[in-house]
């Protein structure tokens, strides 16, 4: 069974099967630019057209070429897209807690959960990078917000960079903590996907992985990957410690990981 | 049966996981040729996901990935919001309550044939729950889709059966990969503890949520915390015919294990099964040369591994000499080679 991506075909009943849009709906209309390692010449300009056809353009048109010298020329080409997408298909998981402000975070989890949210974080693996877990973490916070520790809803440990797992799930349990923050800067031969997974079998080995909120983040991690891993969230660059504080508090609180206890 | 799905025979084998030695070793595609090979009129066939399974693009690599196909009358467990993801049609007959990030867990009959998306899934618990249900409802096997290289859906109390899905992902030659997955495989099938007295230590081990050490003696000692592997236990162990037995449920790593070698030599070691062993196999090496013994409560049954001669990264293996390799540290177990799978 091949899927509906690359048919001919996108035009039909079914709305949601989309094309770019140039003057008409779903007429594919694109326009492409690039260089080629070659003189401007006859054979180069029908090698640009032959290009643009294998990227899966139809009506091919130059519109504009030009030498650049030193063996290169460079194009610009219209065409027709021959692909669509089915965005009645597209599944994107996505974190839907909404963010909160400072006040309402620490009013949130106090009033509503009953205790302090334990967040123990770190840097793991051979990662020596703490500004991620430190923007997120720190009192001084990033681009304006405070970090965790300047919260009074979370009691917080960042135990820096460079932190086996085995050591993070030693301390995690030591502290009692809710919440497990993993920060990967780091990707290098995506090494930081091994180190996650493995923490995530950990903590479920361990016995606690429903008791506690695992969170990682870093500039190659997305919500989608860490769910795949096994994580609750993830968080990408430009995450705020609001984001990430606005979900730890909504999700511990509505999963009961903080009601009232001795602690 | 002659093909891959054989393996299922065993009417004793209800629950399968296809774990990986790592992502895209071709574990959706052996999940594909297991539901394309099992006869129609025996089923229905429960699938699920651990991770997120049957998307069109891999949201790591961003390239095309097999997709999981299904035909009417399969059972699928599956995050509300995912349904709309695959091209197949579903109808909801159970929803679990299991909240996840994919909305609830929703039990479905596929009533027409295509691929589907399966999430929502993340730890254990969801997993019983999910396997549970989908048994609950008729699927008389389930197929678990692992995650990466995560071993989690292995759990033999969860799975009766595991496929290894191993491959040219995992090392640039085929001695890297033959490797790589003789550790996998060390790890899987730790042995059973024949005694079966232990069960008393381990129970006790859950009971108090610490490890429990039995010394020479007889006397059950309790370490200080589960969550303190350097803690040294009061009692020393050895000196008589045996030397100390630890019973302890959790996560067996690398720091856990270099503090129980503070023991003495001749330790034993006993897990609830092997999906608890995180120490590396550098780290089990130096244990074991002291002497020491790590066994299981609950082993695991190896129904078959899997190889793909192809890695995502563009390079290959020469697939016979691979396929030996393979074969070669996988003794007794039929090995099966996927030629031009992700």
């Amino acid at each position: 069974m091949k899927d509906d991506m690359d048919q001919e075909s996108g035009r039909g009943d079914d709305p949601g099967r989309v094309r770019p849009y140039g003057d008409t709906l779903n007429d594919g209309a694109v326009q492409v630019s690039f260089t080629l390692p070659a003189p401007l010449s006859d054979e180069a300009r029908e090698g640009a057209r032959r290009l643009a056809g294998k990227m899966g353009l139809k009506d091919v048109t130059i519109y504009h070429a030009a030498d650049m010298g030193a063996g290169f020329s460079y194009y610009i080409l219209y065409g027709r897209c021959t692909h669509f997408v089915d965005m009645g298909r597209i599944v994107v998981p996505k974190i839907t807690t909404r963010t909160m402000t400072f006040s309402q975070i620490n009013d949130f989890v106090l009033q509503g959960g009953g205790r302090r949210i334990r967040v123990i974080g770190a840097c793991t693996g051979s990662d020596a990078h703490t500004v991620g877990i430190d923007a997120i973490m720190n009192m001084k916070g990033f681009a304006g917000n405070y970090g965790l520790e300047r919260y009074r809803a979370f009691r917080t440990l960042n135990l820096g960079s460079q932190i086996s797992n085995d050591r993070l799930l030693a301390e995690a349990l030591a502290f009692k903590a809710d919440v497990i923050l993993v920060s990967q800067v780091v990707t290098q031969k995506d090494i930081h996907l091994g180190n996650l997974a493995e923490l995530v079998d950990m903590v479920e080995a361990q016995g606690i992985r429903e008791r506690v909120l695992m969170v990682c983040g870093g500039p190659r991690v997305s919500h989608e990957v860490a769910l795949e891993l096994g994580f609750d969230a993830g968080f990408g660059s430009g995450t705020s410690p609001l984001d990430v504080a606005s979900f730890i508090a909504q999700e511990a609180v509505s999963r009961g990981l903080i009601a009232k206890d001795a602690s | 049966m002659e093909g891959i799905e054989g393996v299922l025979a065993d009417g004793n084998v209800r629950v399968v996981a296809v774990v990986g030695s790592s992502k895209n070793t071709g574990k959706t595609t052996t999940m594909n040729r297991i539901l394309a090979g099992l006869p129609g009129d025996k089923g229905p066939y429960g699938v699920l996901s651990i991770g997120i399974d049957g998307e069109e693009t891999d949201f790591w690599l961003r390239i095309d990935k097999p997709r999981i196909y299904v035909t009417p009358g399969t059972l699928i467990a599956t995050g509300k919001k995912a349904l709309t993801g695959g091209t197949a049609s579903v109808s909801v007959i159970d929803v679990l309550g299991a909240p996840t990030p994919m909305g609830e867990l929703a039990l479905c009959r596929v009533e027409k044939a295509g691929a589907v998306l399966l999430c929502g899934v993340r730890h254990k618990a969801d997993l019983d729950v999910a396997v549970r249900g989908l048994l609950a409802h008729g699927a008389v096997k389930v197929l678990v889709d692992g995650s990466y290289q995560r071993l989690a859906a292995a759990d033999p109390t969860i799975s009766q059966g595991v496929i290894l899905a191993t491959g040219a992902v995992v090392g640039d030659t085929i001695q890297e990969v033959a490797s790589r997955t003789r550790e996998i495989l060390d790890r899987l099938l730790l042995p059973e503890f024949e005694d079966k007295s232990v069960l008393d230590l381990m129970e006790s081990a859950i009971r108090h949520g610490a490890p429990a050490l039995s010394a020479a003696d007889g006397g059950i000692t309790f370490l200080k915390d589960a969550g303190d592997p350097v803690a040294p236990p009061e009692t020393p162990g050895g000196g008589t015919s045996r030397g100390p037995m630890i019973a302890f449920p959790g996560a067996i790593t690398d720091e856990w294990l270099r503090s129980v070698s503070r023991l003495g030599p001749g330790t034993h070691v006993i897990s609830s099964d092997p999906t608890r062993l995180f120490a590396s196999p550098e780290s089990l090496a130096g244990f074991r040369s002291m002497g020491g013994r790590l066994t299981v409560i609950r082993g695991i049954r190896l129904l078959a591994v899997t190889v793909n001669p192809f890695s995502v990264t563009g390079a290959s293996l020469p697939g016979p000499e691979l396929l030996e390799a393979v074969r070669a540290v996988a003794p007794g177990v039929p090995v099966f080679m996927f030629e031009g799978v992700q």
